[in-house]
């Protein structure tokens, strides 16, 4: 009979350091989407808005983003600060890099987010011979609740050659494994998974998003669009991961929902 | 006789010129470690409040048109509007300031001071370009302080901060955050409860020498508000003007001018 008893007793202290383990641990669940805006030319950002309303993520990384310029080829866009306007018709909050002045007005990459941001910088990337236009990584400290924050990071590799994406990759690395924050990167690397600079300048990082092609949009041949997590350990999990096929611009949008444990 | 007179115009003239010089110097509460009894405008940074100094929401209904048009109609180098709550559901987020900043023409930064339920209580930040860094510290729960560098003439940068303080532990953690942060160029601007300002005003002076600084509380005309506009920043600035205008019911702008002393 003593001996049942110490065993219950066993048992239950057990269960109680269980508990108290699962309770200690959080769980955040985030839903993220990267997209390549091809600055606006096949759609309206009314369009670009209702879509990111409609899979209601909860970060949104996007590349291409044009504001106040007067483009040849998208002359709907005249004008339009596209990062304003998405913030205004998503409700999101948001930041931008201006990677380039660009006819008139300013080309670069954005981010949404339902989180207030606490920090943010945008670090150009470094242009190695080959290199043909200045690109930017952009990182903002997004707090998901009190004392819980993660790194979101949105980049758009230079289109020319492996080499200076291998170098700008190598670069990104540098500076984002000084955070302590769990990391999420997403972006247009320009580069195929098997490249050098994905498979081997990436290996660190959690790949989450789908190996779907997302160019070009009519008829993917390729993937070069990507959602990266630090450390790639048994802090992020996948909970679902897809890419919607629309036609708002000649990129798909990759679209992946993850958990993030903390204790 | 004619000597006497012309010394008397000449003594006379001296005086009016002394006088005029003094013009729009409104003195300021801080010490002032430079030459201040001219108002040189080429180093004066303009900082617009938009408030109704309560602790509501700036934006009730989505009538957004007369603050856009005085934000397009006054010459600034920041802006802040105060209270631009942003309310969220599982499927839906409103953002005013971002309507705001879209017919403006600014990059909206968004610094909170509180959260509920449903709203992240804050005020958002307005600045005719995107910044290279921004940085936003912590001072209590969802209660943030911004900063970034930003330029207010062709050749001088400011340290910008703000938050907005209504309660004293806030005041405490925001006095030890501009203690480490206070630099010839700091400047911040906020808002405070009327009832903890002389907490803010103790916790300076205690936290701070007396010459290192200068406080200034913007009062609204009336003085009759729940919160009022405070501007802080190191001895070397100096509160030149401020100009108070209704925009629509009781949201107010504020065009603060403060010079930064040689």
């Amino acid at each position: 009979m003593k001996k049942i008893f110490n065993f219950r007793v066993y048992i239950l202290i057990i269960l109680s350091f269980s508990a108290i383990n699962l309770l200690a641990q959080d769980k955040v669940q985030l839903k993220v989407l990267c997209y390549n805006l091809r600055f606006g030319e096949l759609a309206s950002l009314e369009e670009f808005a209702e879509f990111i309303k409609k899979e209601n993520p909860d970060i949104v990384a996007l590349q291409e983003v044009d504001v106040n310029t007067s483009r040849i080829r998208a002359p709907h866009q005249n004008g339009k600060n596209f990062i304003s306007e998405l913030a205004f018709r998503t409700g999101m909050l948001s930041l931008y890099a201006r990677t380039i002045d660009y006819a008139g007005g300013y080309y670069g990459i954005g981010i949404l987010s339902k989180y207030p941001i606490s920090q943010s910088q945008r670090i150009f990337l470094p242009m190695p011979e080959g290199a043909k236009e200045r690109r930017a990584l952009l990182t903002g400290e997004v707090e998901l609740s009190e004392g819980k924050s993660i790194t979101f990071a949105c980049t758009h590799l230079d289109y020319t050659t492996s080499e200076v994406r291998r170098a700008q990759v190598d670069f990104i690395n540098r500076q984002l494994m000084k955070i302590e924050t769990p990391i999420i990167l997403c972006g247009d690397f320009n580069a195929r998974p098997d490249s050098d600079e994905i498979a081997n300048g990436m290996k660190k990082w959690m790949q989450v998003s789908t190996m779907d092609f997302t160019i070009p949009a009519k008829s993917p041949k390729s993937k070069i669009d990507y959602i990266f997590c630090y450390p790639a350990s048994d802090v992020w999990k996948i909970v679902k991961s897809y890419t919607p096929v629309v036609q708002l611009s000649d990129h798909l949008p990759i679209i992946t929902t993850l958990t993030l444990e903390t204790n | 006789m004619k000597d006497l007179i012309k010394l008397i115009g000449i003594l006379l003239f001296t005086l009016l010129l002394a006088c005029s010089s003094d013009s729009g110097d409104d003195g300021g509460n801080g010490g002032g470690g430079g030459k201040d009894d001219v108002w040189d405008k080429s180093r004066t940074a303009k900082v617009l409040v938009i408030s109704d100094l309560s602790a509501g929401n700036l934006f009730p209904n989505t009538n957004y048109s007369s603050v856009v048009n005085t934000i397009k109609a006054t010459e600034q180098n920041v802006i802040l509007l105060n209270n631009t709550n942003v309310s969220f559901s599982a499927t839906e987020m409103l953002n005013p300031a971002a309507k705001v900043a879209l017919q403006s023409l600014y990059m909206p930064y968004f610094v909170p001071h509180g959260k509920t339920g449903n709203e992240y209580l804050g005020n958002t930040i307005l600045l005719g370009q995107a910044l290279n860094e921004m940085q936003q510290t912590v001072l209590s729960a969802d209660c943030w302080m911004f900063q970034a560098e930003i330029p207010f003439t062709s050749s001088l940068k400011m340290r910008f901060l703000s938050g907005s303080f209504s309660s004293e532990d806030q005041i405490a953690a925001a006095v030890s955050s501009i203690k480490n942060n206070l630099f010839v160029s700091t400047l911040v601007a906020g808002t405070v409860k009327r009832n903890i300002v002389s907490k803010l005003e103790t916790s300076l002076s205690t936290a701070l020498t007396k010459d290192s600084y200068m406080l200034n509380i913007v009062d609204n005309v009336n003085k009759s508000s729940e919160y009022c506009i405070y501007i802080l920043g190191s001895s070397k600035w100096k509160l030149r003007d401020t100009n108070e205008s209704a925009i629509s019911g009781d949201i107010k702008s504020f065009l603060i001018q403060i010079e930064l002393l040689k």
